[in-house]
């Protein structure tokens, strides 16, 4: 079954073993580092910073809501992030699209790409002493595929087409699927696969749903205590040993500090005055207006790093007026200078994205770069021959009576990073330069759920985020099929990006994924379907003896604590 | 009623039927002690039985499915639809379901939580110790405030008055919230007196609490200040005086004491009053405890948590006014005569 | 009040006019005044400003106060002065709602206890002891809990609230009225006792209500705003005192004046409505 890379068939890689990941390693050996756009000249890296330190606490102010530490129950990309430093992945999937081991020792894959044996690798143990084992994979695989037990609410998006799995022997589980599907090996690289020790699935389910310390997984901390919705309290664990190749800290896989304290504090200004007054050693989410404080503040440092996924983008409704006439959709696009009031409120701090695929990871579309300039006239040309040729008393263009009116309501509780000061300034551009009438409206969670049942809306916000665009991409243009495209506001119910997105789905080729995806972006921006905005970014902000972030360069994000040191 | 006790003066206070009773329909003198108190205690418990009734009713008699209204956001899950079912008794006729959740409730059985996944009644346990702490502190906080400017402004120094009127008023007037940010913009950010990382500590309680504490403080120093002077005008204050004693003592010997007992009464409505302070306080600071889950609750209309901490929260309530007018009761003899119990 | 007396106060008309003076309240005058303008600013804000609380201008976010914008700019560009302004209808009129809410229901209970039978009586206290047990707050999170957030459910959600202090006080002057002697010459004429409670003890006991609304107003405003801090109240953008506030969080280092304007405007009209009904509490007490 194993097969070494041919060249003659660049796409056809069947086999994962250790050489192949040491392949690709020498590929991404130092984009751990590469990929973090630091405004601060000075931003610490791994090695030029001095000898790493041993021991010391760290407090870190987040700003995500976390209620649930089960990495099985909590799928938010800022948690996960979080959570990953108690429980590792099986694989780790790379920013080139490749898979590398990381608990597991890796995955043969058949030729048909319908088998996949995942092998464990020797000596590895959960923190409570159990060993990592075909067995123990086998059960948490239960656990999640079995909808009856009520433990997860629904199967994940991964184990969707498997067939059957078993431990066909003690470091080995092998899983037929029905169908090549990619979203499976990226199950296997999140934290939603993390195994935990079988003992744990002893614990009553009001124990094991919200997570705690008694939940034992692989990880270079252990959880010592959690309070949902204020702080987690991750102590290390000094036996940890497993790092995936491209990792730099090869030599040092265990964690440096003792302890590290996530703190919730949902108030960007309270984590500000909370890093500035050193009550917390590490600030992530930092809004514009505070970036100056840390950047040019030598005490401190400040980065800034896109992450991975969709982008931040506006979604249009094809299904109904006007957006079922691809000239007011090209008008809306073109209709106002977004560059312009991007600049002026982020003032440099969010950086405009034009593919609708992050550019963290290999799929962005380069050419893309400015596909989307502002051009009034020509907007105002289209409206006209589209029939929008009436005004009304506010200068909102009509057509047979009716108001050009593009009404998106978004869910409140989602609104943040001054996407609502965005929408503000694009919906009094758009009303000045075409007469189009943008209402941007947040509204609770219940109303904006029944407006969408309703197909009321016009246009559809949104950001995904995850390593890989294949689960974003389902979910919001996979329109033809309600199990899929959840999040398909826009009913494109286009069969020709469906058979692309399926392309790139259902396979592991990566060449082949690739181009699928070009074609992807092609037709959704050639069609004028969706109008991607901001490149979605995560920042922090920290003291400046802090040292040792890296970054996972599949979703970009911050590794953890795993890697941090502080001086001194 | 702490919101409209809160703003009227005692005088009114009176004629709102919160310290004494209106003309009673028939009078009977010299009741026994224990017999008021056994009565007492037995409005209590019917207060609490009722509340109990009116959170089931309110849960049934909302339109629409109550197993979606009882999962929220997790209306479509059929395993937990089917075991909202058997706990609730939902598939049982109207008084069967009663006498489920009248066992249900007592028992320490206060449903689950589905947005966070874990029964009602271990997340208000949890939650329960952090808010308890910032209660207890904000009240005893309230009380030394209330007494120390309360004696401070009586008597014979009317310059403290005026400032103390006008600061009164402002600290009541001024929006809960809006204090809280203030004291933490400027004692922990600009300052860096306390850390707002640090909730176990006494020290972390100092700004939450006294975020709380200032408007009922002075309030009650109203309260206390405007009994003092009621007392003052009394006759056993000038017999006092005439046997020798300064103002400074009779304020203390005697007037005090009279004065406590509307204050002892008013501590419990405060009481009521202290969840809210600390719903704001523990939003603002950034405090784990039952203020902060009760409106996420409501924000994700979780309503079996909502209810919980609701139902906890009325217990508690019922407890501190009931101990308060027993306390009230048993110190001053006056209300055991001619008052409906 | 008169502490100086003045020599032959009332002899000179300029002595007259120092004596009114110095008795005449200020304060008073200056809260209703404040009162006055806020009731304007509800009903017709177009007469104060002319400009849109809603028109965002994202290039002059956070604008400190200045000739164009007289208190600044929010972190959307709005003009705060404006949004105050319109601000004002929300938590005035969810105040003004909450305390008729309180009023209506609570003169109707109170009512009806006190001038009705005797098990009327005591159902109804038993009522208002289990409103009374619900602390305010948490009565209207449940409420908003069943019901969604948004202004008309903040009415309710706060007027329930305020119900048992009404009902007891109706309570008691209907009690009062009954044994008064107009009532009882009333029954002499045979008239019905409905038609008594509502000509002779009604009138009677609506006496301190007034009062009682102007003291609640203030209580009202201060919990709605704390609602809509939460975020349980009107939705953003809406121009509501509270949510101007909680807004203002993370710009008071940048723009101290977002959160300083709309908290003095709200302390200020609380502040007023208790002057004035503590005001009319005086004068009540001394005429009874």
């Amino acid at each position: 079954m194993n097969r070494t890379p041919s060249p003659r068939r660049p796409g056809r890689v069947a086999a994962w073993a250790l050489t192949g990941a040491l392949a690709a390693s020498a590929l991404t050996a130092c984009s751990g580092q590469t990929l973090a756009i630091s405004d601060d000249p000075s931003a610490e890296t791994g090695a030029s910073a001095g000898q790493p330190v041993e021991g010391g606490e760290l407090v870190w102010g987040i700003e995500t809501d976390i209620t649930t530490v089960n990495p099985h129950r909590n799928g938010q990309d800022k948690a996960t992030a979080v959570l990953r430093n108690a429980f590792s992945p099986l694989l780790y999937r790379n920013g080139d699209g490749q898979f590398e081991p990381w608990i597991a020792a890796g995955v043969d894959i058949s030729e048909d790409e319908l088998t996949y044996q995942l092998r464990l690798r020797d000596g590895v143990t959960f923190s409570d002493g159990a060993a990592l084992d075909a067995a123990a994979v086998v059960l948490t695989i239960d656990k999640l595929i079995d909808r009856q037990a009520g433990y997860v609410t629904q199967t994940p998006q991964g184990l969707q087409f498997v067939d059957s799995y078993e431990a066909t022997d003690p470091k080995t589980v092998t899983f037929k699927l029905s169908q090549p599907d990619i979203q499976f090996l990226l199950f296997l690289s999140t934290t939603q696969s993390s195994p935990l020790s079988p003992a744990v699935w002893e614990l009553p389910q009001t124990t094991l749903e919200p997570g705690g310390p008694q939940l034992a997984g692989i990880g270079p901390f252990t959880i010592e205590s959690f309070t949902p919705s204020t702080e987690i309290v991750f102590v290390k664990r000094a036996d940890y040993a497993w790092t995936p190749q491209s990792f730099a800290h090869q030599d040092h896989p265990a964690p440096y500090l003792d302890q590290v304290t996530y703190r919730v504090l949902k108030e960007g200004s309270t984590r500000t005055g909370a890093l500035q007054q050193g009550q917390i050693d590490v600030a992530s989410d930092i809004q514009p207006l505070d970036v100056p404080l840390f950047r040019d503040d030598p005490a401190f440092q400040y980065a800034r790093f896109p992450v991975g996924g969709t982008v931040y983008s506006y979604y249009l409704n094809v299904s109904k007026a006007p957006f079922d006439d691809i000239r007011v959709r090209q008008a809306f696009i073109l209709g106002a200078d977004y560059a312009a009031i991007l600049a002026s409120i982020f003032q440099g701090t969010y950086d405009r994205a034009w593919a609708p695929l992050s550019v963290v990871g290999p799929f962005a579309d380069p050419s893309l770069e400015g596909w989307a300039e502002v051009d009034v006239d020509k907007a105002n040309q289209l409206l006209d021959q589209a029939g929008w040729t009436e005004r009304d008393s506010d200068g909102i263009r009509l057509k047979d009576g009716q108001r050009l009116t593009v009404r998106c309501p978004t869910g409140a509780p989602f609104v943040r990073e001054s996407r609502d000061t965005v929408a503000i300034a694009v919906a009094a551009a758009l009303k000045q330069n075409i007469g189009l009438d943008f209402k941007y409206e947040p509204v609770d969670l219940g109303t904006e759920a029944e407006l969408a049942a309703a197909n009321e809306i016009e246009l559809f916000d949104n950001s995904y985020g995850g390593a890989d665009p294949v689960t974003g991409v389902d979910l919001l243009y996979y329109t033809s099929d309600p199990t899929r495209g959840f999040l398909g506001r826009g009913h494109y119910d286009d069969p020709e990006l469906e058979a692309v997105i399926d392309q790139a789905r259902f396979t592991i080729d990566l060449d082949q994924r690739k181009a699928a995806y070009l074609k992807l972006q092609e037709i959704v921006t050639s069609k004028f379907y969706v109008l991607p905005l901001i490149q979605t970014q995560d920042t922090y902000a920290a003291q400046a003896n802090v040292h040792g972030f890296e970054h996972d360069t599949g979703t970009g994000q911050l590794l953890g604590a795993t890697t941090v040191w502080i001086e001194g | 009623m702490p919101q409209l006790a809160h703003w009227s003066r005692p005088a009114t206070a009176e004629l709102a039927g919160v310290v004494a009773d209106p003309p009673a329909r028939h009078r009977r003198s010299g009741r026994r002690l224990y017999r008021l108190v056994g009565a007492r205690l037995a409005q209590a418990v019917f207060v609490l039985w009722a509340a109990i009734t009116v959170t089931f009713v309110a849960v049934h008699a909302m339109p629409g499915d109550t197993v979606s209204l009882l999962l929220g956001e997790n209306r479509d899950d059929p395993v937990l639809r089917a075991a909202t079912i058997a706990r609730w008794g939902l598939d049982q006729p109207a008084w069967a379901q009663y006498l489920i959740y009248l066992r249900r409730i007592p028992s320490g059985d206060l449903g689950t939580s589905y947005s966070l996944r874990q029964p009602v009644a271990e997340l208000i346990a949890q939650s329960m110790v952090p808010t308890f702490q910032l209660a207890a502190a904000g009240l005893v906080a309230a009380v030394v405030i209330g007494f120390v400017v309360a004696y401070a402004t009586t008597g014979r120094l009317p310059l403290l008055r005026p400032a103390a009127n006008t600061l009164e008023i402002v600290f009541l007037s001024a929006p809960p919230f809006w204090l809280a940010i203030v004291l933490l913009a400027v004692f922990s950010f600009k300052l860096g007196w306390f850390s707002v990382i640090d909730y176990r500590s006494a020290a972390g309680l100092v700004l939450p609490a006294a975020a709380i504490a200032l408007p009922m403080g002075f309030y009650l120093a109203q309260v206390l200040r405007d009994g003092i002077d009621r007392a003052l005008e009394q006759p056993f204050a000038l017999t006092a005086r005439a046997r020798g004693l300064s103002w400074a003592g009779v304020r203390r010997r005697h007037a005090l004491r009279h004065a406590s007992l509307p204050a002892i009464t008013l501590i419990g409505l405060i009481a009521g009053g202290l969840l809210g302070g600390a719903v704001i306080c523990e939003t603002v600071f950034a405090r784990p405890g039952l203020g902060q889950i009760a409106v996420a609750a409501v924000m994700v209309k979780d309503i079996p948590l909502i209810l919980g901490i609701a139902l906890v929260s009325t217990f508690a309530y019922i407890a501190a006014s009931t101990t308060a007018d027993l306390a009230a009761l048993i110190l001053d003899p006056r209300l055991r005569a001619g008052a409906k119990a | 009040m008169t502490t100086v007396a003045l020599p032959a106060a009332g002899s000179t008309r300029l002595g007259r006019l120092i004596v009114t003076a110095r008795r005449f309240r200020w304060s008073v005058l200056l809260a209703g005044v404040v009162i006055g303008v806020a009731l304007v600013a509800a009903v017709w804000p177009g007469l104060l400003t002319d400009v849109d609380p809603l028109q965002a201008n994202p290039l002059e976010s956070n604008a400190a106060p200045s000739a164009q914008h007289l208190a600044g700019t929010d972190i959307q560009g709005r003009d705060l002065l404006a949004r105050i302004i319109y601000g004002a209808r929300y938590s005035l009129v969810i105040g003004l709602g909450a305390v008729l809410v309180s009023v209506t229901l609570g003169t109707l209970l109170g009512l009806a206890a006190g001038a009705g039978p005797r098990w009327l009586d005591q159902t109804i206290c038993r009522a208002i002891d289990i409103l009374c047990a619900f602390p305010g707050v948490l009565l209207a999170l449940v409420f908003i809990a069943f019901t969604g957030p948004g202004a008309p459910n903040l009415v309710v959600a706060l007027g329930l609230g305020g119900i048992p202090g009404f009902a007891r006080v109706i309570r008691t002057q209907a009690l009062v009225a009954r044994t008064s002697d107009y009532v009882e010459q009333a029954a002499t004429y045979a008239l019905p006792g409905w038609r008594i409670t509502l000509r002779h003890v009604l009138p009677n006991a609506l006496g301190p209500v007034p009062i009682l609304a102007t003291l609640g107003l203030g209580s009202a405003i201060v919990g709605s705003s704390g609602l809509s801090f939460l975020g349980l109240g009107p939705q953003p953008p809406t121009a509501e005192w509270g949510l101007m506030l909680s807004d203002s969080r993370n710009y008071l280092r940048v723009a101290p004046w977002t959160g300083v304007f709309p908290g003095v405007a709200l302390t200020a009209v609380v502040i007023a409505a208790t002057v004035l009904g503590r005001h009319w509490q005086r004068r009540y007490e001394r005429r009874h």
